[in-house]
């Protein structure tokens, strides 16, 4: 039976080893920190149900589906209700929704007349010749115009990678994108065929009852012992036509195979001694985004009624422009209940502010104190209340969303060329192919699935 | 937020400034200054005088510091009205001439509960005048299994042989009674909501005896008619069965606003079974009140953290307070949930 060392229990490595093992694997997870999960964490604060890393996921990825099926978790699984539906985008001091269908978008005021009209051109505009590397803005820019890139782009940006367009591999960050324009012409065609394959049929955002921690805690319980913690790993190296994994404290682990699931920079770090200096520079350029996490609760009684109607939603986002003129550094906010009602007490609004990221890394450097105030003070002009919100959890992330800047996909072909070199060696997690769960789920079941569990006898 | 609205927003999984507390059998014998009213009167008598109903279940209020009051009567009260003769002696209650004949179940009515049962409805709005709005007032009743256990075996029991053998040869004398018991317990909640009973809690104390199937078959499809009757009333309604931890999925299919657990059931895996939609009630081992305070901090601690933060859970015991308990234990219980609800992350 072949010996795999996982190293970090994240959902990536998780997900890797539970697989591995489910297919008869001798797999042991090493974990640096205190408890396996990595990001994903999930505590209830005083009434209300504080995710510190992911909110939710879309049911549309049929690994992760399967995944949960697997784990016996179906009936924890919460589907969030219509109002999650709804998001919002913060323009000239005004919550606008975000209209999800062309025909909607022509009498949005989110945009100026000009704006709409000239995003409404968009399926005129020609297609970027093959293997071009556009940054998101860019992409942007040539398509949809200026004013729609600055406010539609920019809020994507910041609500899915807290990052700068201007500072994003297009390709590389939404390969989906892309695909619209190449396969069909423009995003408008590319929607619009979208629905026509999927018969009506949205994707709905899901949870468990004690949010998204049930996830990582299923997998780590199946895993058991397998899963060590308090286990940092200092190297990788070879031993022979084999691996050895040596922890900080000296111990050396003999692996037929090693999955490294940790961030990039980590990564770069075990693996410098026998990657090469290309490969290691290529993990060691993936930078992270510094995000804030700040979950405030208040009664629904103290609030104005536009923020009550507003809390009926998945949350809004702040493109960088907005953000400058109200001098905040919040990305955007969700409304934890808006999706699942039952994470928070009846009767109040939680909201879940995603602070910093590429647009505002100084936030990062505020002391917890002057943090917590800012981003109160902040998030109450915002809303335009009255009464200050009062904070249940504030976690800092000084390393929190990998980033895919312009390269990245080069980077990841250097990657990969060092370790199919090398046999027996693999990375996965958030850094590479997709920031989200069901990225990191996908990418591990393809991983899991590519591994041979059983070693020839010689 | 003052202490009178703790409970009720627990309830209905509202925020709350601290987890509420009340006990179970709180206007009971372990307080000195409940014996002295009851060596006024016998228990029923008691049960029957509306303003000495009123000064026991007003008690705790002031002497434990408890963030609700339930009036003091007793299950069965209820049962005499419909027929069953009911008495209480050293023992305890019992029914002298226990239900095994078809002829009894048909001689049992379904009583007016204003009429014959007046005196709880009094205490009721006695107690809410005495109370003042300082906590909220609960009304209760039992639930029809639990009283058809009692009336059929005349008593407590410890295997209730004879309920079972009825529940097992004549089912359909079984669901006749608990039919009656259905509509008699649903008429003497909402009279007792019209009283001033501001939630109500129904006591399943002999459900958790019965095999998961007579559970769905005898107790829940009666205990769910009550508390879907009551909806309407807008109290919120608590549903206890003791010794009910593996029947939590068919609890929760009668749509309490509140589930009660007992202390065998471990609290953060309730939750989990439940899934957060509900409220919580529980769950400290009553006998955890007969040992010493820092075992008794500790374990309010842990029933705290198994819940960890969630919205609707209310502190309680897992059963009624023991005879024997101090009473400065009932108040330390009561203090150290409030001390330890009220640190806040």
């Amino acid at each position: 039976m072949s010996r795999i060392v996982v190293v970090g229990a994240g959902i990536a490595g998780l997900t890797t080893a539970y697989l591995l093992r489910k297919r008869g694997a001798d797999v042991t997870v090493l974990e640096a920190g205190a408890r396996a999960g990595g990001v994903i964490r999930s505590t209830w604060e005083d009434g209300m149900l504080c995710e510190w890393g992911p909110q939710a996921i879309l049911d549309n990825a049929p690994e992760t589906q399967s995944l949960i099926e697997s784990l016996g978790l179906t009936g924890q699984v919460l589907r969030s209700n219509d109002d999650a539906r709804r998001r919002f985008i913060l323009r000239h001091g005004r919550f606008h929704d975000v209209p999800m269908a062309p025909q909607k978008f022509m009498f949005s005021p989110l945009l100026s007349v000009r704006g709409r009209l000239r995003a409404l051109r968009e399926p005129g505009v020609p297609k970027a010749p093959h293997g071009m590397v556009e940054t998101l803005y860019d992409f942007g820019v040539r398509r949809v115009g200026k004013e729609a890139a600055e406010v539609l782009m920019d809020a994507m940006a910041a609500g899915v990678f807290a990052g700068d367009p201007k500072r994003m591999e297009l390709d590389a960050c939404f390969p989906k994108v892309r695909e619209m324009e190449q396969k069909h012409g423009g995003l408008i065609q590319g929607m619009m065929a979208q629905a026509r394959s999927s018969g009506g049929k949205r994707a709905v955002l899901q949870s468990f009852t004690d949010g998204m921690q049930t996830l990582v805690d299923a997998l780590a319980n199946s895993l058991g012992n397998a899963v060590r913690l308090h286990a940092p790993v200092a190297r990788v190296e070879r031993d022979g036509a084999a691996w050895r994994v040596v922890t900080t404290s000296g111990e050396p682990l003999p692996a037929d195979r090693v999955v490294v699931a940790t961030p990039a920079f980590h990564a770069a770090d075990l693996l410098s001694s026998v990657l090469g200096a290309a490969a290691t520079d290529a993990l060691r350029g993936i930078p992270y985004a510094p995000v804030g996490v700040v979950c405030h609760a208040f009664s629904e009684a103290d609030a104005p009624a536009h923020v009550r109607e507003l809390s009926h939603s998945f949350g809004f986002l702040i493109p960088s422009a907005e953000a400058e003129v109200h001098g905040t550094e919040i990305l955007g906010a969700l409304f934890t209940r808006g999706a699942f009602p039952i994470h928070g007490a009846h009767g109040t609004i939680c909201v879940r502010s995603l602070v910093g990221g590429m647009r505002s890394p100084q936030s990062a450097a505020f002391s917890d104190e002057e943090f917590r105030s800012r981003v109160t003070r902040q998030l109450t002009h915002l809303l335009g209340m009255e009464v200050e919100p009062q904070i249940r959890k504030v976690i800092r992330w000084q390393r929190g969303i990998a980033q895919y800047t312009p390269g990245h996909l080069n980077r990841l072909k250097r990657i990969d060329a060092a370790l199919t070199a090398l046999k027996g060696l693999y990375v996965v997690g958030s850094a590479y192919r997709g920031p989200g769960v069901n990225d990191c789920i996908r990418e591990a079941t393809r991983l899991a699935a590519g591994i041979t569990t059983r070693v020839a006898v010689p | 937020m003052s202490r009178a609205d703790r409970f009720l927003k627990a309830c209905r999984g509202e925020a709350v400034d601290t987890p509420p507390v009340w006990l179970m059998r709180q206007a009971g014998r372990y307080l000195p200054q409940y014996m002295a009213v009851r060596a006024k009167t016998d228990f029923l008598g008691l049960c029957k005088t509306p303003e000495l109903a009123c000064e026991v279940t007003v008690q705790p209020v002031d002497l434990i510091g408890v963030d609700a009051a339930i009036i003091f009567s007793d299950i069965l009260i209820p049962v005499e009205a419909m027929g069953m003769k009911l008495v209480f002696d050293d023992h305890g209650p019992s029914f002298p001439e226990p239900l095994r004949h078809e002829a009894q179940a048909a001689a049992l009515v379904v009583p007016d509960p204003n009429e014959k049962t007046g005196f709880v409805m009094e205490a009721l709005r006695l107690t809410r005048k005495a109370l003042n709005g300082r906590v909220p007032l609960i009304g209760f009743a039992g639930a029809p299994y639990t009283l058809l256990s009692y009336m059929v075996e005349g008593k407590g029991s410890r295997n209730f042989e004879e309920t079972k053998k009825l529940l097992y040869t004549r089912p359909d004398i079984a669901h006749s009674v608990l039919e009656k018991l259905a509509q008699t317990q649903i008429s003497y909640l909402k009279a007792q909501v019209a009283a001033g009973a501001q939630v109500i809690q129904l006591f399943d104390s002999w459900a958790g005896a019965l095999a998961p199937d007579d559970f769905e078959t005898f107790a829940a499809p009666y205990s769910k008619k009550i508390l879907d009757a009551l909806k309407d009333s807008g109290v919120p309604r608590i549903y206890f069965v003791l010794d009910g931890g593996t029947q939590l999925p068919a609890i929760q299919a009668c749509k309490p606003d509140v589930v009660g657990l007992d202390w065998r059931t471990p609290l953060g895996w309730a939750r989990g079974v439940l899934g957060n939609a509900q409220a919580v009630q529980g769950n400290l081992d009553p006998c955890a009140l007969l040992g010493d305070l820092p075992t008794l901090k500790a374990k309010v601690k842990r029933i705290l953290d198994e819940n960890a933060g969630r919205p609707g859970h209310i502190v309680n015991l897992g059963h009624g307070i023991l005879p024997p308990t101090p009473p400065a234990h009932a108040k330390a219980f009561v203090d150290y949930v409030h001390e330890l609800g009220m640190q806040k992350p």
